[in-house]
């Protein structure tokens, strides 16, 4: 057996990959990562710069920047020329939209007369500059050496180097420009422009007026000046300073302006011989455009409701001072979505219906009714009004067939579905957990019943075990619900195991036992030998002396009654002729002697019964039985000389 | 041969028991709260992503139609697909975009070879938190159709192309051009999130850039229960039956070395063996002393 395993073993797992790959699929290796080599090829590099090269124009610099950005993490060498150009350029149309964006913050900062603002995007435009220039040169070098390397064609795209080269030159040239320009602000005469307002706030459609005063940086007034003063996006209106430098002008906002904090701006920009002598200046001012409140109450009845119940909305919309305000439109949204509008009518009132949708969860939601004011000189106003939406709650009853039972067999579960009030409940479905993982589903019935029959998995632990089900209608205005029943489950591998382990230990002993009976009946049958019987002493000595003296030489009583026996078949021996054989038990051997010589029977029958005691009684001999043998083989022994 | 059955790996490709270079062990073990699905009687909890990778066998509609109930009881979905099943459960959910079956390469954001593309371009979302590359196992890509409920959530570079030689050189004609290769749709209360390619989850891939970060933003939209799809992969006919023979054995075995009943069975029949044996030790000594007395 030992040899068998020892072989069979290795030469099962010697054979499995053979005998396994016929029917295990594996993949072909040749699409895997990391058996691939690094791979460029001349078409590639081709087909990429074709494809860069139709968005290095100088209109597309963010385009190109945003496709090269992220060169800088590929994985290739960094000797790669290739890869150096690609980066190259990656940076250089990074420094070129920065440099646009910078040029036109720089130009702005000028035009408002903030020279300080110019300076301060003069120098970073000149930094950026410097380090964008090397780059630019870099670019033609690092392309040829790519050219070489990968033996390409590289044309177009030393045009469009070109073409590029030729967009710094003019972003350069406009940086020299507007350096110039700040020098020359620098060396002309500083203005000062204040602007106020009449209030800080206006409503809309409403004059607000705006006035201010431009002077020279001394204090000196600035009369017969033109200043532009601007709000919104593209009003302006021009008004010319007096004597006194003080300019003025009238502001309003129309309704659909945007309320809240608004800036009014005022500029001083010299025309003609005045750009020569003074500074551009400007002056803002910041003013709140408010509409007029409005106030929206509403109600909503009823206020507990379920799904496709009707409910009703009602309200009006006025001033603070209770003036309605008519031809309104309101909206009305359920939890943020739209449900749809209303208009209000003389009175300010409105009144909307709608059916609560069955979409909703049970739960408190809201209407939100909103005066969305467009195009109003009124503001926007809302109110928002709560309801409880109620499901009809159910009960699940679940019996199991079963209580206990084994791993592997089946389980039935029979449950109904009803509502609080004990009618049954139809249709939906249930969810079965078994120790809370997901087991499946069954449909609930037209009469609010279902069943389910879980198979338990053979793995399953021995020991306690849940199931549970829930409950899920198929309308949502009713209430889910679940029920647990407990479970005990025996592992039925675990018992066959056990059950095979003692019946493998009880086979063992029956096993032993029955080998031990069939050798003792199998051994074979020894020739009958006379007993190596007691060697009588000499005829001399059959005194009762001697017999006596030999059975007390024993150690214990059990000895001496044995004695005793042995020296009386030794008389009967010597002096009837009748030995005794050790295939005959000691009754077998009375049988035989007593019926020879039936004078004997008494004494011979009660030494074989102290005999039988001393050979297989469990209990001790006592001193009287041994005794008793002794008187026994004395009489003997006169009953045996007599008969002779 | 049941040794076999038991120690011989799976080799199926996108298997989450397949430790090889092309199986999903790793992403099934990035969470202890992961479940095969081998059959769609059994539909995952509402909080949790069901992640179907590598289809190559048809969704059934009553399969269509469970997948369709956890999403509305929002559920997430993760649908990786290149060449095989996902177009016909787009279908049966509704969805009008579909995996164009078509192999897509980049000729510059690439690791190695084109076919291994980088995707570097994305739209902030859940799904894309805190990554900036990943890379791409030839994949395929997204064809949107009409739908506007879908949110591409990244894009190839602009130097991708469709590699119809499948990696000889690209032809003078080629359009480079950037494709969506991420996308997500809203189903009901759940998510559907479409990625062509599920290359991109597999032991030899997942490890690399921003891979195994994608799949644990995923994980972290189904609140970290994962749902692996291994009923709809191709596989050997007896693959299923193996791995409930090996979760079986697993089972007891487990139970046997780990659980105190165990403990006190295998003590039980050890005792039983030794009082057996040493039974019959004694009854041979005392047969021995017998006939030498004798």
């Amino acid at each position: 057996m030992v040899l068998i395993v020892g072989l069979a073993l290795p030469g099962f797992y010697l054979l499995a990959p053979w005998a396994t790959a016929l029917v295990s699929p594996v993949e072909p290796r040749e699409y895997q990562y990391s058996r691939m080599q690094v791979r460029v090829s001349d078409a590639q590099i081709q087909a990429v710069l074709r494809s860069l090269a139709q968005t290095m124009n100088p209109d597309e610099l963010s385009r190109l920047r945003d496709r090269l950005k992220g060169t800088v993490q590929l994985p290739f060498s960094d000797e790669d020329p290739l890869v150096s150009y690609l980066r190259v350029l990656s940076e250089f149309s990074d420094s070129m939209v920065q440099m646009e964006t910078m040029i036109y913050d720089a130009q702005d900062a000028l035009s408002s007369g903030d020279i300080q603002r110019a300076e301060v995007d003069l120098k970073q435009l000149r930094d950026l500059r410097a380090q964008t220039r090397p780059l630019s040169r870099s670019l033609p070098r690092l392309l040829n050496e790519g050219a070489d390397y990968y033996k390409i064609d590289t044309a177009v795209q030393l045009q469009k180097l070109e073409e590029l080269n030729g967009l710094f030159q003019s972003y350069s040239e406009q940086i020299d420009q507007l350096a110039l320009e700040v020098e020359t602000q620098q060396g002309l005469v500083s203005t000062k422009l204040s602007l106020n307002s009449s209030a800080p706030e206006v409503f809309v459609e409403e004059p607000l007026s705006v006035y201010g005063f431009l002077n020279m940086e001394n204090g000196t007034a600035l009369a017969s000046k033109n200043v532009t003063i601007s709000w919104g996006t593209n009003t302006t209106v021009n008004s010319v300073t007096d004597a006194k430098g003080r300019f003025d002008a009238a502001v309003s906002f129309p309704v659909g302006f945007p309320a809240g904090p608004t800036l009014i701006d005022a500029r001083f920009e010299p025309q003609g011989p005045d750009s020569y002598v003074y500074v551009p200046t400007m002056s803002s001012l910041e003013i709140r455009v408010m509409y007029y409140p409005s106030v929206i109450l509403a109600t909503i009845n009823p206020m507990n409701v379920r799904p496709l119940d009707s409910v009703e909305v009602e309200g009006n919309l006025t001033t603070p001072e209770g003036r309605p305000l008519e031809s309104r439109t309101i909206q009305i949204h359920i939890d943020g979505t739209s449900v749809g509008d209303t208009e209000t009518n003389a009175s300010g009132q409105f009144l909307f219906g709608f059916s609560v949708p069955n979409t909703l969860r049970n739960g408190t939601h809201h209407v939100t009714v909103t005066f969305t004011a467009a195009d109003d000189r009124y503001a926007p106003s809302n109110a928002t009004l709560p309801f409880t939406l109620e499901f009809l709650p159910t009960q699940l009853e679940v019996a199991v067939d079963r209580a206990s039972l084994f791993s592997g067999t089946k389980l039935t579960l029979d449950g109904s579905v009803s509502l609080a009030n004990g009618t049954r409940w139809k249709y939906g479905h249930v969810a079965v957990f078994l120790d809370g993982l997901f087991y499946g589903n069954e449909a609930v019935g037209e009469d609010g019943s279902f069943l389910s029959v879980l198979e338990m998995p053979m793995g399953i632990p021995w020991g306690a075990h849940s199931v549970s089900v829930e409950y899920y209608p198929d309308e949502s205005w009713v209430e889910e619900s679940q029920a647990t029943s407990q479970l005990f489950i025996y592992n039925t591998p675990l018992v066959a195991f056990a059950a095979t382990g003692i019946l493998a230990a009880s086979s063992l002993a029956a096993y032993t036992m029955l080998r031990r009976r069939r050798a003792i009946s199998l051994a074979p049958e020894q020739p009958q030998q006379p007993v190596l019987e007691e060697r009588p002493p000499p005829r001399e000595d059959y005194s009762p002396d001697r017999l006596t003296s030999l059975v007390q030489s024993e150690s214990d009583e059990a000895s001496k009654i044995r004695r005793s026996y042995r020296l009386a078949q030794a008389l009967i021996s010597d002096g009837l002729g009748e030995s005794a054989r050790e295939s005959e038990t000691h009754w077998e051997y009375f049988s035989r002697v007593t019926d020879k010589k039936p004078s004997l029977r008494d004494s011979l029958e009660r030494l074989s019964e102290l005999f039988e005691l001393a050979e297989y009684s469990p209990y001790p001999i006592g001193r009287d039985q041994a005794r008793e043998a002794t008187e026994i083989l004395l009489r003997l022994r006169d009953e045996i000389k007599a008969v002779k | 041969m049941l040794s076999i059955a038991y120690y011989w790996p799976v080799q199926e490709p996108y298997h989450s028991l397949n430790y090889g270079w092309n199986g999903c062990s790793k992403i099934a073990d990035t969470t202890q709260n992961t479940t095969l699905i081998l059959s769609y009687d059994q539909i995952p909890p509402e909080s949790a992503l069901l992640a179907i990778i590598g289809p190559g066998i048809e969704f059934s509609k009553s399969e269509g139609f469970a997948i369709q109930r956890f999403l509305e009881s929002g559920g997430t979905v993760l649908l990786a697909d290149d060449f095989g099943t996902g177009n016909g459960l787009l279908q049966r959910l509704g969805v009008a975009a579909r995996f164009s079956g078509k192999p897509l390469a980049d000729l510059l954001y690439y690791d190695r070879q084109w076919s291994f593309p980088l995707i570097t371009d994305f739209s902030p979302s859940p799904v894309t938190t805190n990554i900036t590359t990943v890379m791409m196992d030839n994949p395929s890509y997204i064809e949107l159709g009409n739908s506007s409920q879908l949110t591409v959530i990244a894009r190839s570079s602009t130097f991708s192309f469709i590699d119809m030689n499948r990696g000889n050189e690209p032809s003078v004609n080629t359009t480079l051009n950037s494709y969506p290769v991420i996308a997500s749709v809203s189903v009901a209360k759940g998510m559907l999130v479409m990625i062509s390619d599920p290359g991109i989850f597999v032991n030899e891939i997942v490890d690399l850039y921003d891979n195994m970060r994608l799949f644990r933003n995923l994980l972290a939209v189904g609140e970290g229960s994962l749902f692996l799809d291994v009923a709809h992969l191709s596989k050997a006919p007896l693959t299923d039956a193996r791995i409930d023979f090996i979760n079986a054995v697993d089972s007891i075995r487990n139970f046997l070395l780990y659980s105190m009943l165990g403990a006190f069975v295998q003590s039980a029949v050890t005792i039983a063996i030794i009082l057996t044996l040493s039974i019959e030790i004694l009854r041979k000594t005392r047969r021995g002393q017998e006939t030498r007395q004798r």
